[in-house]
């Protein structure tokens, strides 16, 4: 705040423009701008890239108007395997019907449990993916992700929805743009550089491995399915994501067993509040375990018990579930990084789990 | 419509489009007002009555002012745009703020009270159209402006879409005779107004929202625990950086457009950051801001003229405002007096100790400038902070030496704070006493090249998520 009073304006109303040729400039600029994205799009396809869709949370949006428009649609919701696993093509052949998917990787789906269960009108089917660390994550990145999503939803703004369908045509046809792995924030967290002793680093998260379509069917990527070595890499960086963080300090076993059995109860009181409202319309819930396998599976045995989770979810909610273990004709997969399956294991062993539900819809539980 | 988006990249070759293949006058400047209409409303489409009915009210209170000789009906109609503006304001920003503080004096004085939350949605960019708009009728009030004659030039000045949302303020004696004659840029002017565009989104895209908002963040959403030191500094001073690119990177987007299509804004920022002294410093910050603020509040309350007692008292007054204005929270207002004690300090001390031969020397005002930029970051925490305890928790992060406290920041982090805020302040130093044009009309044409190239390429890489301006929130 200048403190003069000397004059009623401090500023000149002037716009000088630097002596260049600025036309010429700019052209030549433009020229090596093309040249140059042209080139980086070139060696994005070299380097095995392909032309995919982001997934944002405007696609998601994209899928979420669409139960406004019906909400007795049947609505996929969960984290990465159930968005990787479940194909929409193979249960649409089966069911008759399109279901919505909405999962999003990394997600506890509660919000979007709630969410369904708050829509006045919603009486379709919903399918919860399971994944027992992400369902009952008691806050941080898995349950704000899904926060996210919601709040654009809600707020979704006719620029954004502009800027979503303009985005989508670059995204169909330049490889470069990639959010998960080509920005550059992404390309210099690959630098790796060293940290200090002291720095506590978050686990790593792992590399571009899956793509998505306009309707968010999601599929690991050529990469991730024929690369062994992105493979193991990423099967290393589930390991400590899957464990449990450690205790805080000054806590003793007991008090932090004590703490996680508190969320997981009011976890699951909330999952049943929400599954009664669905219901209470004439909706349906069925609760959806996929596969992992190795390490991955040693490690949600050990972490995640079947007895203490799973089982409990289906026994509080009283909602039907089907569990990748208890039939064979679900078990036997393999994930070529533990936690997913290939594009056409996905399709397989959707085609295998038509039947069961197709049992359930004549038992009236879809 | 933001300006770091793809839907604004059609807007504007659009508008362009129309605006260059059109002869009429007339027919241009419906083209820009329908144009303006339909940028605002792509937020959210009805709070364009709010920009309507601001258009209405002004343009009937200057008509009649402009007639009008009686002091106290000069008054009144002064009072009905007041009243209107500053009504839409309060209600839709400073409502549900009143309201609790309502309610926690109530409850403080033992009445059990709670209030339905109302839930009122801030309209983008009310605070800047309502400042401008208001301008215009108190300088016709103050017989400084002449009332306009053409209803489509004086909505067009409330509304022109390169502004808008997040200024520059422009006042209308600035702008309204650009609106008599038609604008056309000149081959030159439409180059160099699309290099401003690409400076302000690499500043936004890049600097802002890529380099720098993920360690501000982190320290600004740390609360479990003390930060060390070090971590407390570097996300200070990426937040002071943040803020800057930012806003700057809006205005000079704003100034970028605007000249493409002919016309010229007034500089938003000049170097803040090389300031040496806060009245310097707010010379040079959201300069029309600074100056709206000087012109129709400090000046009319007796500015400099009543004594030092009342100077002081007019500064910190103003300064409360202008905090209050960025938001309706307590930590704005802390933020505001903060500016408005430095204010106060300086006054005395330039009136106290006027002839100090050592700070017109370049070490002194080199020193001075690094003291005022270091005391104008510690008043950013207020501003960046959700609330008094995480401040108070900054604060003293910031002032514990001991090595205590978590390092929150990876090294790459780190890297990108330094490089940033070297290059920054080495550019507000280089560019304290003179004008970015003239710097790069002293450099030559394949540097600009490098450089327009460099940016472009970097923002293509960034493929920003297309992140809101942080002004649009006041």
């Amino acid at each position: 705040m200048p403190s003069s009073t000397s004059s009623f304006k401090t500023y000149e109303l002037k716009r000088i423009v630097p002596n260049h040729h600025w036309v010429l400039l700019a052209m030549v600029t433009v020229a090596l701008t093309v040249a140059l994205t042209l080139g980086w799009e070139l060696y994005c396809r070299h380097l095995g890239y392909a032309p995919s869709l982001n997934d944002t949370e405007d696609l998601w949006s994209s899928r979420r108007t669409l139960i406004d428009e019906d909400p007795n649609r049947t609505v996929v919701i969960g984290a990465s395997r159930v968005l990787f696993d479940f194909n929409l093509d193979v249960y649409e052949k089966a069911m008759g019907e399109r279901p919505l998917q909405l999962a999003t990787v990394g997600t506890n789906p509660g919000a979007y449990l709630q969410d369904l269960a708050d829509h006045t009108e919603f009486s379709g089917t919903v399918i919860v993916g399971v994944v027992p660390s992400l369902f009952f994550a008691p806050g941080g990145p898995p349950a704000k992700s899904p926060e996210n999503h919601l709040k654009r939803y809600r707020g979704w703004s006719p620029t954004q929805r502009m800027g979503h369908f303009l985005g989508m045509i670059l995204e169909r046809r330049l490889s470069f743009i990639n959010q998960e792995d080509l920005t550059l924030k992404q390309l210099l967290l690959k630098l790796k550089l060293p940290e200090r002793k002291k720095f506590k680093a978050h686990p790593d998260l792992p590399p571009y491995f899956y793509q998505v379509d306009e309707e968010r069917q999601g599929s690991m990527t050529d990469m991730a399915e024929n690369d062994i070595v992105l493979q193991k890499r990423i099967q290393q960086i589930w390991l400590p994501l899957f464990r449990p963080p450690p205790s805080p300090e000054g806590k003793t076993r007991e008090q932090v067993d004590a703490d996680r059995d508190k969320v997981v109860n009011g976890i699951l009181e909330k999952t049943k509040s929400r599954v009664d409202k669905i219901r209470s319309r004439g909706g349906k819930v069925i609760f959806l375990r996929l596969p992992s396998t190795s390490e991955l599976r040693d490690i949600e045995n050990k972490y995640t018990p079947r007895a203490d989770y799973w089982d409990r979810i289906l026994q509080i909610t009283a909602a039907s579930g089907i569990h990748f273990e208890d039939y064979t004709e679900l078990s036997g997969f393999d994930c070529p990084e533990w936690s997913h399956l290939s594009k056409q294991d996905a399709a397989e062993f959707t085609r295998r789990l038509m039947p069961l539900f197709q049992d359930l819809r004549k038992a009236g539980e879809m | 419509m933001l300006f770091n988006s793809l839907t604004f990249i059609v807007f504007f070759i659009i508008v362009l489009g129309l605006h260059y293949t059109v002869r009429s006058w007339r027919v241009q400047k419906s083209i820009l007002l329908a144009a303006s209409y339909i940028f605002y409303s792509a937020w959210n489409p009805p709070f364009v009555i709010l920009l309507w009915v601001s258009t209405l009210v002004d343009w009937y209170v200057a008509k009649a002012l402009g007639v009008e000789e009686s002091q106290a009906k000069r008054k009144l109609l002064l009072s009905i745009s007041l009243l209107t503006n500053l009504g839409l304001l309060g209600f839709f920003k400073y409502g549900e703020f009143l309201l609790e503080n309502f309610v926690e004096v109530i409850q403080l004085a033992g009445i059990p009270f709670e209030a339905a939350s109302p839930n009122i949605i801030l309209p983008v960019g009310i605070s800047f159209y309502t400042f401008q708009t208001l301008s215009y009728t108190l300088d016709v009030y103050f017989k400084k402006a002449k009332p306009c004659h053409s209803f489509l030039d004086f909505a067009l000045y409330v509304t022109f879409f390169p502004q808008l949302v997040a200024g520059p303020i422009v006042r209308a004696i600035d702008f309204l005779p650009q609106c008599l004659k038609p604008r056309r840029a000149t081959r030159d002017q439409f180059g160099w107004g699309l290099y401003f565009v690409t400076l302000g989104l690499f500043q936004k895209v890049v600097l802002a929202d890529g380099l720098l908002s993920s360690p501000a963040d982190t320290i600004f959403s740390h609360s479990d625990s003390s930060i060390y030191f070090f971590d407390a500094w570097l996300g200070l001073l990426a937040f002071s950086a943040q803020i800057f690119c930012d806003f700057a990177g809006y205005s000079t987007c704003a100034i970028g457009v605007a000249l493409c299509l002919g016309f010229i804004l007034p500089d938003n920022f000049r170097s803040p950051y090389a300031a040496v002294g806060f009245s310097d410093f707010w010379r040079r910050w959201h300069i029309s801001l600074s100056s709206w603020l000087r012109d129709y509040l400090y000046i009319p309350l007796g500015g400099n003229q009543h004594g030092t007692l009342r100077t002081l008292l007019n500064l910190m007054f103003t300064m409360f405002l202008g905090g209050l204005w960025h938001g309706a929270s307590w930590t704005f207002v802390a933020w505001g007096l903060l500016h408005g004690s430095y204010l106060v300090v300086e006054h005395l001390l330039r009136q106290n100790f006027p002839d100090i031969e050592w700070v017109k020397t370049m070490m002194g005002r080199f020193v001075l400038g690094l003291f005022t930029f270091i005391l104008v970051s510690l008043a950013w925490v207020f501003f960046r902070a959700v609330d008094f305890p995480t401040a108070w928790s900054l604060l003293g992060s910031l002032f514990n030496f001991t090595g205590e406290g978590a390092q929150l920041l990876p090294t790459l982090e780190i890297l990108q704070v330094v490089v940033v805020l070297a290059g920054l302040l080495s550019s507000h130093w280089y560019l304290h006493e003179k004008r970015l044009e003239h710097a790069v009309q002293d450099m030559p044409g394949w540097w600009i090249v490098v450089v327009w190239t460099a940016m472009l390429c970097t923002l293509i890489l960034m493929q920003g998520g297309g992140n809101a301006f942080i002004y649009f929130q006041f």
